[in-house]
């Protein structure tokens, strides 16, 4: 357990930026998505298959430079039943090779299958995955090969956005996660606002969910809010973080004694409606709870010091 | 092999609330178009009959419709109420997403092109096409250069 407390991060979008050029030494990191970094013409352009956003890149590394950056991607799909896909693999090593992140983080949802496709928007959807032996035995193949691309890097996944969650499980998904970090050493990027839809559109409970994971295993948080959808909660990426999802992060994080990184996310096109001052007071809430987690820790320290 | 009919079925569902409306009605359909095992048909059934589904369907077509509402905004303002028929007919003859925005977008202005259109939506889409396809060839132009330092061994030069 480390005594030190987590930083304080946004995810990079066009729009960060803005908030950075205001209040740049409020954030700690950024969180890079790499599918955004580059245009993907298809396996069969061959070796023109990828376009590098150069204008982009350069930017990023600017704003990069002087601050933490971790790696969060969407393209691989994980839990999809086909072979990774190795020439996005490379482009994702080499942005970890420039950017140096550190850790990779993808999802538990399936955003590819076999000739087909989901299109995800950045913070749109992924489709449910089966909670199950096999699902286990798949993804944890998968994150060994991605840490190996990427030089041992520690990998995380996150929990994802269930509608219409997959029936017949063989267990729960904190079981699940449970058991991928049990036997692939996989962490855990822990969405609460994710975890907070799901509670609403499936009528389950978060408490509940939180309990059975591995406090060890979480070592992000990501925090973001959402919209109404004719009955369902949408995590849309377009306002605040809700207040009992706060209420959940104050409870659970100085419970895991690995969590390193708090990260808001919303997406540009919400930029103006959020604004400079509602994002700097996000990010200061952000600190106040990662402050929280440092004292706790300290006072942990300070007591096993003393026994 | 079954896990990915699954995956491919699953997929499918969320592209089509027709499909979606013929699985409720019928769960068989299923087992007649995929190869899978008596479980994941359950489940599929499952998935298609829960209320979470019509959330998958919208959120499938907002997020196709982003690109084109992006790059053709103008287009989309002009078609009016013949968007929602335009755009599910091209959906319907182009079911494979293409993750590239600037490749949507261009491949549903060559859908709407080819149609019959009021004047000003016919001068909306020729000026935002072309800008489309100005920013895809910029684009093809730069393909397999690396931005990044130490790049990937094939975009070497």
């Amino acid at each position: 357990m480390t005594v030190s407390s987590p930083m304080v991060g946004l995810l990079y979008n066009p729009a960060v930026p803005l908030v950075l050029d205001a209040l740049g030494s409020r954030v700690d990191f950024v969180e890079v998505i790499p599918d955004r970094l580059w245009y993907d013409f298809g396996v069969e352009a061959g070796p023109q298959r990828f376009s590098h956003a150069q204008a982009a890149i350069d930017e990023l590394r600017r704003y990069a430079q002087d601050r933490a950056v971790v790696g969060h991607g969407i393209g691989l799909s994980l839990p999809s039943a086909m072979p990774m896909d190795e020439g996005l693999l490379d482009q994702v090593a080499a942005s970890d090779r420039d950017l140096g992140y550190q850790w990779y983080s993808e999802h538990l949802s399936m955003f590819l299958a076999p000739n087909r496709a989901v299109p995800n928007a950045q913070a749109g959807m992924g489709l449910p995955v089966p909670f199950d032996e096999e699902m286990l035995e798949l993804v944890a193949g998968k994150v060994a090969r991605l840490s190996e691309a990427l030089g041992g890097r520690r990998i995380l996944l996150e929990n994802g956005v269930i509608f219409s969650a997959v029936p017949e499980p063989e267990m729960s998904e904190p079981a699940f996660f449970n058991r991928l970090h049990a036997d692939s050493g996989c962490g855990m990027l822990l969405d609460l606002h994710n975890l907070y839809a799901n509670t609403l559109n499936l009528g389950t409970s978060g408490e509940e969910y939180l309990a059975q994971l591995n406090p060890e295993m979480v070592v992000e948080i990501h925090l973001a809010g959402g919209d109404r959808l004719k009955g369902h909660y949408t995590d849309s990426h377009s306002r605040r973080t809700p207040s009992d999802v706060w209420t959940w992060a104050h409870e659970w994080a100085p419970r895991f004694p690995n969590l390193a990184a708090i990260t808001f996310e919303y997406h540009e096109s919400y930029h103006r409606r959020l604004g400079l001052a509602g994002i700097a007071e996000e990010i200061e809430l952000m600190h106040d709870l990662s402050r929280q987690v440092g004292d706790q820790r300290r006072k942990v320290a300070a007591q096993e010091a003393a026994a | 092999m079954s896990l990915a009919q699954f995956q491919t079925a699953l997929a499918d569902l969320t592209a089509s609330p027709a499909l979606v409306r013929q699985v409720r009605r019928e769960p068989a359909t299923l087992t007649a178009l995929y190869d899978l095992t008596e479980r994941e048909a359950r489940r599929l059934a499952g998935v298609a009959a829960s209320p979470g589904m019509e959330a998958n369907c919208m959120l499938y077509r907002a997020n196709r419709l982003a690109p084109v509402a992006l790059n053709l905004p103008d287009t989309c303002t002009a078609l009016g109420d013949d968007l929602e028929p335009l755009i599910s007919a091209y959906w319907d003859s182009e079911p494979q997403t293409d993750v590239h925005f600037l490749i949507e977008a261009d491949r549903f202005a060559r859908y709407v092109a080819a149609r019959e259109l009021t004047a000003d939506a016919r001068a909306a889409l020729s000026r935002e096409h072309a800008l489309v396809a100005g920013k895809l060839a910029a684009s093809r132009a730069r393909a397999g250069l690396s931005a990044f330092r130490d790049g990937p061994a094939e975009m070497r030069a």
